[in-house]
């Protein structure tokens, strides 16, 4: 069961919102779309939800047109959140499992499960705009895949959330996935695509910079991130062989070097033999690389292999 | 369940629920029953207002025109006039009337202290009106035969019209049709004002919070449409029905025999009228329905839905006020037009139909109209919903039409 994107460009009349990108999601993965606001995420979204027509390309699920299918086979929680604000929590699940196509029966042990799980039993027959923030968007995470969607698109579940909830909605997903559904899921917050993803897609202004596995981007940089606490000042550090930049944090420096074979030679210099505290050499944080992506020209930036 | 089915139950029950449409049904109940019991209502208020008026006829022929039971009492009395003006003062009488005669004609004069009411003042000025006639006629020495046949006369005009399909509405039963049309046409204009807002405000809503993007995951935005359109419109049949029943049962119960007063002026009412009503009542409801629809999914929140229903309200508001100017001037070209025209001809063809002489072919030929529009209009707003109820835009409701256009092609 695989969701397939395959060329899909969406034009208006005098833009392109989403241009050219492919990608294929497998069966119980979970797939991260990230880019800016306006980078064709949401758009992507729609056209995947058969929202809006593609321009070109095509959106496959298990090898059929999504045009043509059944959209109960699918789940989708918004950027934005929806719930109806004076309709209690128990009803508006319900609603929602009944719109698509289960039966009161059939969503009963659901809805009592996921309610418990998130804490929400005493919330049952409240309306759902006295609710918090954090429950509300509790709320309208089950109401997305109470209906057990094969596939779920959720469009930044963790945006104002603290950090207990999030921790509960992460394991949700987790859950979720464990359980086969397979998870398409946008973020801002690049640690959370880093904890969640194997692959990804990084959209820049409707063009798709990368799709693959995160560990295979993260190679392609190398480990080229070092963190040292030493003696030696910064304009010292600077001056070694292979060192791009130097960052001095609160606790030592952060220096990025220009390809990971400097490693050696740089713990020869820095640590002369002498015991050394810390010297850390890792990949770039997926936050890191997605600024130097995004934040550069398309295409540059690239590390030099 | 259809999906459909299942958007129009949920929708509906929650509406009919709302504290604010019971309230507004319970509010219309009461109007009506305050109309339909008017006459007992208006004794238990006005039953002490009794005026009382001293009538003082120095010609001695009149006193039997004043009655002296009714809203106003005439008390005969031959006190001087001082006396009288001190039991005026002192509030013994409210009034007093003294009638003199001279020249053949009759003058009255009416002493007060406190200012008369205005229906006091019509009252006497109307039984003075008629005694004043009355002693005309007496001061020309006529037999009473010929005095009583003198004030009877009147000529019952038998309209003979030579145009072969003419309708020969009677003026009593065109009177009755514009009563009930403007009856009519003022429930077109009350229930297509509060539905049509209610539907964009409802729509706009769901918008606003954005639960239509979820809505929209599982069903297609015409379903959507259906939906609202169709439950809309059952609360709405709900409310007549539940105002008809009220109407109905507080006729019969009502102390005044208005059942039979009703029945006479349905009678009077030709069966084609009624189903002309009808149809209107029911097409211009679903067009404005489908306006507002449309406009609800224009606009990116609740708040600008008020901005949004301007452009129906003022059609409405035309069709309306046309319906009042046309109660006196059926015939004018303004209401001859706009009885064509779909968004006011739900209130001007019942109008124009039953109280002028316009042939039924006419009055079909304006529904037909309403009913083309309705479904142009309604496959137009299919076609423009599905792009612009995802369509977040700002400014006038032009802009966002444009933006809509723009964003979706």
């Amino acid at each position: 069961m695989t969701l397939a994107l395959s060329n899909v460009t969406k034009k208006y009349r005098d833009f392109v919102a989403v241009d050219h990108i492919d990608f294929t999601i497998n069966r119980g993965e979970i797939f991260g779309l990230i880019g800016q606001n306006g980078a064709g995420k949401t758009t992507t979204f729609r056209m995947i939800l058969n929202l809006q027509d593609t321009t070109e390309g095509e959106i496959l699920w298990n090898g059929e047109s999504v045009n043509n299918l059944n959209r109960d086979f699918l789940g989708y929680l918004p950027e934005e959140r929806g719930i109806y604000p004076q309709m209690k929590v128990e009803e508006q699940l319900y609603f929602f499992g009944e719109l698509h196509g289960k039966s009161k029966k059939e969503l009963k042990p659901r809805i009592d499960y996921w309610l418990e799980r998130f804490d929400l039993e005493e919330k049952r027959k409240v309306k759902a705009e006295t609710l918090s923030k954090g429950n509300q968007q509790k709320v309208q995470l089950i109401a997305s895949f109470i209906h057990e969607p094969q596939f779920l698109i959720l469009d930044e579940p963790f945006s104002g959330l603290d950090p207990v909830n999030r921790e509960l909605l992460m394991s949700a997903i987790i859950e979720l996935r464990d359980k086969g559904v397979t998870i398409l899921f946008s973020s801002h917050q690049m640690d959370n695509v880093e904890e969640l993803c194997d692959r990804l897609c990084i959209l820049k202004r409707g063009k798709s910079l990368f799709s693959g596995d995160l560990q295979e981007l993260k190679e392609q940089y190398g480990k080229v991130n070092l963190r040292v606490r030493t003696a030696m000042t910064k304009p010292e550090l600077a001056a070694l062989d292979g060192v791009v930049n130097v960052k001095q944090t609160n606790d030592g420096y952060t220096l990025r070097l220009e390809n990971e074979t400097h490693g050696p030679a740089l713990f020869e210099r820095i640590g002369r033999g002498q015991y050394i505290e810390k010297f850390s050499m890792d990949y770039l944080s997926l936050d890191e690389i997605f600024k130097l992506k995004v934040g550069g020209k398309d295409g540059q930036n690239t590390p030099a292999h | 369940m259809d999906r459909t089915l299942l958007l129009i139950k949920q929708n509906y029950l929650q509406k009919v629920k709302a504290k604010s449409f019971i309230l507004m049904t319970l509010l219309y109940m009461a109007v009506i029953l305050v109309a339909v019991n008017w006459t007992s209502i208006k004794d238990v208020f006005s039953g002490d207002d009794q005026v009382k008026v001293a009538l003082v006829d120095e010609t001695k022929q009149l006193g039997a025109t004043f009655p002296e039971k009714g809203d106003v009492e005439f008390e005969a009395t031959t006190e001087d006039r001082k006396t009288l003006e001190k039991k005026v003062k002192d509030g013994d009488y409210d009034g007093a009337l003294i009638l003199t005669g001279k020249d053949s004609k009759l003058n009255a004069q009416f002493i007060t202290y406190d200012s008369p009411s205005l229906a006091t003042q019509q009252t006497v000025e109307t039984h003075v009106d008629t005694a004043s006639k009355l002693y005309g006629i007496q001061q020309l020495n006529l037999s009473s035969d010929e005095a009583e046949t003198l004030l009877n006369a009147q000529t019952v005009i038998d309209e003979v019209s030579l145009k072969k399909d003419d309708s020969g509405k009677s003026s009593a039963s065109k009177m009755i049709g514009i009563g009930v049309s403007y009856v009519m046409g003022f429930l077109i204009y009350l229930f297509v004002i509060t539905y049509a807002s209610m539907i964009t405000t409802d729509i706009a809503s769901e918008k606003g919070s954005r639960v239509l993007e979820v809505l929209m995951a599982s069903i297609r935005p015409n379903q959507h449409l259906m939906g609202k359109i169709v439950s809309v419109f059952l609360l709405g049949f709900t409310q007549i029905v539940i105002l008809v029943v009220t109407a109905l049962v507080g006729l019969k119960l009502a102390k005044a025999d208005l059942w039979s007063t009703a029945a006479d002026m349905l009678k009077d009412l030709s069966g084609a009228y009624i189903w002309i009503v009808i149809g209107f009542f029911l097409l211009t409801m679903l067009l404005y329905l489908t306006l507002g629809a449309l406009m609800g999914s224009l606009v990116s929140k609740v708040e600008e839905a008020g901005q949004a229903t301007m452009p129906l309200m003022m059609l409405m508001m035309a069709g309306f006020f046309s319906l009042v100017y046309g109660m006196t001037n059926p015939d004018t070209i303004l209401v001859k037009i706009l009885s064509f025209v779909p968004f006011t001809s739900g209130m001007l063809m019942p109008l124009r139909y039953s109280s002028t002489d316009l042939s039924l072919s006419m009055a079909i030929i304006s529904l037909a109209i309403l009913f083309i529009t309705l479904v142009v209009v309604f496959m137009a707003t299919v076609a423009l919903y599905r792009r612009s109820v995802l369509t977040y835009s700002t400014g006038s409701i032009w802009t966002k039409f444009k933006n809509v256009w723009k964003f979706t092609t």
